[in-house]
């Protein structure tokens, strides 16, 4: 395989704080190139090789407070949102391949939604739905038909191979859960 | 909350400082348009404590350019409508957020940047393709269900935007009626221009369910429409979009269905230029298997 390098550097803008439409809270810079990351913001760059080994899905995705770098498997960490990011857990370092990431809780206008993610090396295996609303009718004529659709349509989301997502406004708060954020994740 | 704007350079040795210019240049921006600062030129423009003329340039030229789509979609995009119920003034936040990232576009075009993408809260500019593809693949969110896809587009340049009202935040009311448009969950346009492409989708998404047909009459933007009651429009501007979706370079495994009926559901463009399919049971919009 091509041992090309990828660097990845999360940076935040400092304080703005409003919905309009050029606010930059949360900004993640993706720079995939050969060269070495020597940005001010110190990235770190790995081969893209090492992206199997679980512990460091584990280990670099448990930020979410800011700085910069990470390596080329971990998903981007999340900065600026509020209570965004997500806590990874390998289920066994170094052998397995298999990562999982819970989503933080998100609310929605039907109630908090979560969701856990499993990835093994850079493919999306599966999708669980931790928590779905139930408080009302609504909601739950919702969640019934969304529930078992989380999985397969992640799924084949990642199948159709897509890059970059477009859709309604999403402020920093909706990122961390939104099917963007997942492709992040994904890497 | 702010808007999260992503930025993907996938060139070999890009010097990484262009970068930094970029996202001052979105701070200018922001600056200078926000509603939300009591000091940008258009709080104090609204204010009343300056005039047109002591405002920055680029705030008179991008005025000028929002009354031209004001004029050129019949009164639908309208930047004097958000503020019309708070004491008048003018919001164009529409059409910068459009603007200023096809600015940031230009700006790592110049850099020599080949393959990149802005993407801001949804809002999408770029160029060329991500490493080992030949262009960058565009999902359309689903309108109802988070974690999905309605529609896949294949770009190697040019602009996506998306309007719809499930997102939190302001939502798009149609400025003849002051109302909500009824029958719509989402409209995204494609195009060369991202400012315009945003400007098209507030326009059309506020037309309700005849937003379509008129999207048919733009030349060289297309637009899909994703209704209530379960069907998804899209005009022939998009179309070219569509099929290089359906072709990406080798060693992607197998292309999937690319609108979210099944081809076999996809009746021939109508004479008006536009489409129309009507989705799965239960107005439910998957990604179909079009093969």
């Amino acid at each position: 395989m091509i041992a090309a390098k990828t660097v990845r550097l999360i940076r935040r803008l400092a304080g703005t704080a409003a919905v309009v439409a050029v606010v930059v809270v949360l900004v993640v810079i993706y720079l995939r190139s050969e060269g070495k990351g020597t940005g001010a913001l110190a990235p770190v760059t790995r081969s893209s090789a090492s992206r199997t080994a679980s512990s460091e899905h584990g280990a670099s995705s448990t930020g979410g407070t800011g700085g910069a770098g990470s390596d080329s498997c971990a998903p981007p960490r999340v900065c600026g949102t509020q209570g965004g990011g997500a806590s990874g857990s390998s289920s066994s370092p170094g052998s397995s391949t298999t990562a999982t990431y819970t989503g933080t809780a998100v609310e929605t206008p039907y109630g908090p939604v979560q969701v856990e993610v499993a990835e093994e090396g850079a493919k999306i295996v599966d999708v669980k739905a931790l928590q779905l609303p139930t408080e009302h009718a609504l909601s739950q004529e919702i969640s019934e038909r969304v529930a078992p659709m989380l999985r397969s349509e992640v799924l084949e989301a990642q199948s159709a191979e897509i890059n970059v997502v477009s859709g309604a406004t999403f402020t920093s708060e909706g990122y961390a859960s939104s099917l963007q954020a997942a492709l992040h994740k994904r890497g | 909350m702010g808007i999260p704007v992503i930025v993907e350079v996938c060139d070999p040795a890009f010097d990484e400082t262009v970068v930094d210019r970029l996202f001052a240049w979105l701070r200018f921006v922001d600056e200078t348009f926000s509603t939300y600062r009591h000091d940008s030129d258009i709080s104090r423009l609204n204010r009343g404590e300056i005039t047109l003329a002591d405002a920055h340039g680029s705030v008179r030229s991008v005025l000028a350019r929002c009354e031209r789509l004001l004029h050129s979609t019949g009164g639908y995009f309208d930047v004097a409508a958000p503020l019309a119920s708070m004491g008048g003034g003018v919001d164009p936040s529409g059409f910068v957020k459009g603007w200023a990232i096809e600015g940031a576009g230009r700006l790592l075009k110049r850099a020599g940047a080949r393959n990149w993408c802005v993407n801001a809260g949804g809002d999408i500019s770029l160029n060329g393709a991500p490493e080992g593809r030949d262009c960058w693949r565009v999902g359309v969110q689903h309108p109802l269900e988070r974690l999905a896809v309605a529609a896949v587009l294949g770009l190697r340049a040019g602009a996506v935007a998306t309007s719809g009202a499930y997102e939190r935040g302001r939502h798009i009311l149609d400025p003849h009626t002051g109302r909500a448009p009824e029958g719509v969950l989402s409209v995204t346009v494609v195009g060369r221009d991202l400012a315009v492409a945003d400007a098209y989708a507030t326009a059309v998404f506020a037309m309700g369910r005849a937003g379509a047909k008129w999207a048919a009459t733009l030349p060289g933007y297309g637009a899909i429409v994703i209704l209530d009651d379960g069907t998804i429009s899209y005009t022939q501007g998009v179309e070219a979009y569509l099929q290089a979706a359906d072709a990406p370079s080798g060693g992607v495994e197998g292309p999937r269905g690319e609108l979210a009926a099944g081809r076999d559901d996809q009746p021939e463009a109508g004479t008006d230029g536009h489409s129309t399919s009507a989705l799965h049971a239960r107005g439910r919009m998957t990604i179909a298997d079009a093969r």
